[in-house]
C-alpha cells in the first residue's frame, strides 16, 4: 500500500512572497522562476523522503486546475473568476467558443521529475466550463478526451507514467442525480482508452462519493480515489474496484490520528491500493500540508 | 439617482510599501510619488519629508491615505474612503486586533493571490476597535460622504480554520458531519457579537453614517446563508446607520430567500462586470428586494479600461431589472490588484458612464 498526493499542493511561503514581488516588478522573471523550481524540488523531495509513490510536482505552475488548458487547447480561453465548489478558492471558468483541439505545450506546465500528472476529468471539465460552442455536452467531453489522449502520449514520451483524472463534479451531480447513463458510459470508456496509454486513475471528492464510486466500479473503472472525510466507510465497502482512500482532510487543520486511520483501513473490506489526502492540499498552509503528509506515512507504518 | 461609490481597497504604492518596510526608496518609487503628488495637488512638505527619509512610518501611511482620498475625489465619486491604506488587507488586519486567533501561513484565494489564514483557538474577543483611526483620518480630510468597509463575521469565520468550536462539539460527542453547522453558527455569532458589533458601535459613536459589511464568503456554503443573516441582524440591531453588504464572485441566487430576513433596507453591493453583460440577468431575482443595489460595473481583475459607454450600457441594462432610484454604481470589488493609473482611469470612466446613464434615464 502506498501514499500519494491527489491535487494542487500549497506553494512555499518563499514562492508566495516571490510571486507578489514579481507581480509588482520588485524581482526579475529569472529570480521568480528560480523560486518556482525551488518550490517544486522541495515538494518532490518531501514526497520521496516520506516514501510517497506517483510523485507529483505539486502543480506549482498551475494557477488553478483548469488554467493550463486555456493555453494548450484551441477553442478555449480563461474567463471569469468563479468559486471552486464550497471553498474560498476561485478558478477562471473556461470559455469554450470553438472546437476543442490540443495545440501542444502542455509539458510547459509539468516538471519532468513528476511521475504523475493530475488533470480535470471529462465530466468536471465540461460541467465547470462555460460552453458556447457545443450543442451536446457529450461532444464537448469527447473532444476534451481526444485532447487528453494527445497529452497522454506526450507524457508517455517524457516517461511520465501516471495520469489522474479529478472528478469532483461527478460526486456533486450524482448527489442530485443529474448525471446521465450516457455520460457515465462515456466517462468509463474514455477512461479505459486513456489507461491503454498511461496508468490512469480517477479521484472523487467534495462530497459523499459512494454512489458515484459504485457506478464507476460497475463500469470497470479503477483505481478510484475516494474522499473518505465526506464518505462513510461502510458505504464504500465491497466496491468491486481498487481504491485509493482519501483519509486526511485537506480543508481542516485538525490533525488525524494515524492509528485511527490504520484501524479504519484494517476494517475495510475492499481492495485498497493506497491512501491520500481527500483532495488538494492547497487548502492548507505549507507546513500543515506537510504534517498531513507525515500522518499518511505514519498510518502506513502503523499498518 | 445612480450615486457612485468605491468598494474598498486601492493598491499600496511601492514607495509606501518600501518605506514602511524600512527599505530604501528607488528612483522609480520617488518619481511615482512625485507624479501622483503633483496630479493630486498634495502639499509639498509631506512629499519632501518622504523623499528625504525624514517622515515617520505613520506619516507615510497617512500620506498614501490622503493621496487615495484625493484620487477618489478627483475621479468624481460621490461616496469614498481612503483606499484602505491603513490596513494590510481585509482579513489579517482585523484578526490581528482580535484575541483567539493564530496565523498559520498563506493559502491561495486565486491565481497568485494568497491570504495568511488563521486558526480560531479560543473564543474571539475584540482587543480594541480597529478602524476608528482610519475613519477619523478620512473624515477630517474630505467633504465627501464616507463609507467605512469592515469585514463581516461570516467571512472572517469562513476564511479561518474553526478549531475552537469544532473541538467543543467533538468533546460533546458530535460526529464531523453533525457538528459542522452548529460549530460554524457559534463561531459566526460570537464574532458578530464580540468583535464586529463593538467596532460598528465605536464608528457610529464617532460619526460614521455609512458602513459596508464585506461578506464575500456568504454563499460559500449554501446551507449556511441563514447564519450570515442571523449574524447581521444580531450585530446591527438598534444601531443607527446606513448599512451596505458587499458580496462578490458568488452565486447570488443562493442569497434568496434569506435576504428577505435582513432587518432594515440594507444595500447589497454586488459584483457583475466580471461576468459580462449576461451576468446582470440574475438581478431579475432581486426585483422584490426593497433595499438598494450597488451595481458592479468595473471589472477589478483586468487592466482594460471600461469606456463610459460600456458603463452606461451596463447600468441601463441593469435598470431593466431594478429601478434606477435603487441603483448605486461601483466597481465589482476593491481595486487593490490594479495600479493607481488603471484604478483612476477606470473610476473616472465609471463616474462619466453613470452621468451618461443618468442623463438617458431622465
Amino acid at each position: 500500500m502506498f501514499a500519494t498526493l491527489v491535487g494542487i499542493h500549497p506553494r512555499t511561503e518563499e514562492l508566495v512572497k516571490a510571486s507578489r514581488e514579481y507581480e509588482r516588478g520588485r524581482i526579475t522573471e529569472e529570480e521568480y522562476k528560480t523560486e518556482v523550481e525551488n518550490c517544486i524540488n522541495r515538494i518532490i523531495d518531501e514526497q520521496k523522503k516520506l516514501g510517497f509513490k506517483q510523485i507529483t510536482d505539486g502543480m506549482i505552475k498551475w494557477d488553478d486546475i483548469f488554467r493550463p488548458f486555456s493555453r494548450v487547447l484551441n477553442g478555449v480561453t480563461a474567463g471569469s473568476l468563479t468559486r471552486f465548489f464550497d471553498n474560498n478558492t476561485f478558478y477562471r471558468k473556461l470559455e469554450i467558443k470553438g472546437k476543442i483541439e490540443y495545440r501542444g505545450g502542455f509539458l510547459n506546465y509539468v516538471s519532468r521529475k513528476s511521475e504523475k500528472v493530475i488533470v480535470p476529468g471529462l465530466y468536471t471539465f465540461a460541467e465547470l466550463s462555460h460552453n458556447e460552442y457545443y450543442k451536446e455536452k457529450l461532444d464537448l467531453m469527447w473532444d476534451y478526451f481526444e485532447a487528453l489522449k494527445a497529452i497522454s502520449l506526450e507524457l508517455k514520451r517524457s516517461e511520465i507514467s501516471f495520469l489522474q483524472l479529478n472528478e469532483p463534479s461527478i460526486v456533486y451531480r450524482y448527489r442530485k442525480r443529474e448525471i446521465s447513463e450516457d455520460e457515465i458510459r462515456l466517462i468509463a470508456s474514455c477512461f479505459k482508452d486513456l489507461k491503454r496509454i498511461l496508468n490512469t486513475s480517477i479521484h472523487l471528492y467534495f462530497g459523499d462519493c459512494s454512489r458515484a464510486a459504485h457506478i464507476l466500479a460497475e463500469e470497470d473503472v479503477e483505481p478510484i480515489g475516494i474522499d473518505m472525510i465526506e464518505t462513510e466507510p461502510e458505504s464504500v465497502d465491497y466496491i468491486p474496484a481498487e481504491l485509493v482512500l482519501g483519509v486526511v482532510d485537506s480543508r481542516n487543520t485538525f490533525m488525524e490520528d494515524p492509528h485511527q486511520i490504520a484501524d479504519m483501513i484494517r476494517k475495510f473490506r475492499g481492495r485498497i491500493a493506497g491512501i491520500s489526502p481527500n483532495c488538494d492540499l492547497e487548502f492548507l498552509p505549507y507546513e500543515q500540508a506537510r504534517r498531513k503528509m507525515e500522518i499518511l506515512r505514519e498510518a502506513l507504518e502503523v499498518l | 439617482m445612480l450615486l457612485t461609490q468605491e468598494i474598498g481597497s486601492l493598491s499600496k504604492p511601492n514607495w509606501r510599501v518600501r518605506y514602511v518596510r524600512g527599505e530604501k526608496l528607488r528612483e522609480e518609487d520617488l518619481r511615482e510619488l512625485r507624479r501622483w503628488a503633483e496630479f493630486l495637488e498634495i502639499e509639498e512638505d509631506a512629499v519632501r519629508k518622504v523623499e528625504s527619509g525624514e517622515a515617520e512610518k505613520k506619516e507615510v501611511v497617512e500620506l498614501s491615505a490622503l493621496m487615495a482620498i484625493r484620487l477618489l475625489e478627483k475621479a468624481g465619486l460621490d461616496i469614498i474612503f481612503d483606499g484602505e491604506q491603513f490596513r494590510t488587507e481585509m482579513y489579517e488586519y482585523p484578526l490581528k486586533n482580535v484575541h483567539g486567533f493564530r496565523f498559520l501561513g498563506p493559502v491561495r484565494s486565486f491565481d497568485n493571490k494568497y491570504y495568511n489564514k488563521a486558526e480560531c483557538i479560543d473564543k474571539p474577543r475584540l482587543i480594541s476597535p480597529y478602524h476608528l483611526e482610519e475613519f477619523l483620518f478620512t473624515r477630517r480630510n474630505t467633504k465627501k460622504r464616507v463609507k467605512v468597509p469592515i469585514t463581516g463575521p461570516y467571512t472572517l469565520a469562513e476564511w479561518s480554520y474553526n478549531s475552537y468550536y469544532v473541538e467543543k462539539y467533538r468533546k460533546l460527542g458530535y460526529s464531523w458531519k453533525s457538528l459542522r453547522k452548529p460549530a460554524k453558527r457559534d463561531f459566526v455569532l460570537d464574532l458578530a457579537k464580540e468583535v464586529i458589533r463593538p467596532n460598528i458601535a465605536a464608528l457610529i459613536d464617532k460619526g460614521a453614517d455609512i458602513i459596508q459589511i464585506d461578506e464575500p464568503a456568504v454563499t460559500t456554503k449554501p446551507d449556511e446563508v441563514d447564519i450570515f443573516v442571523e449574524a447581521f441582524n444580531e450585530m446591527t440591531s438598534g444601531l443607527s446607520c446606513k448599512f451596505s453588504i458587499h458580496i462578490c464572485y458568488s452565486d447570488y441566487s443562493l442569497l434568496l430567500p434569506h435576504i428577505y430576513e435582513l432587518k432594515g433596507r440594507v444595500q447589497l453591493a454586488l459584483e457583475f462586470a466580471n461576468r459580462g453583460l449576461r451576468g446582470y440577468d440574475i438581478l431579475s431575482l432581486f426585483r422584490d428586494y426593497e433595499g438598494e443595489i450597488g451595481l458592479g460595473v468595473i471589472d477589478v481583475h483586468t487592466d482594460e479600461i471600461e469606456s463610459p459607454d460600456v458603463v452606461k450600457e451596463r447600468i441601463l441594462y441593469a435598470s431593466k431589472f431594478i429601478s434606477p432610484e435603487r441603483i448605486y454604481v461601483n466597481p465589482d470589488c476593491g481595486l487593490r490588484t490594479r495600479s493607481w493609473d488603471v484604478a483612476y482611469r477606470k473610476l473616472r470612466n465609471m463616474v462619466k458612464g453613470a452621468e451618461m446613464a443618468r442623463e438617458e434615464l431622465k
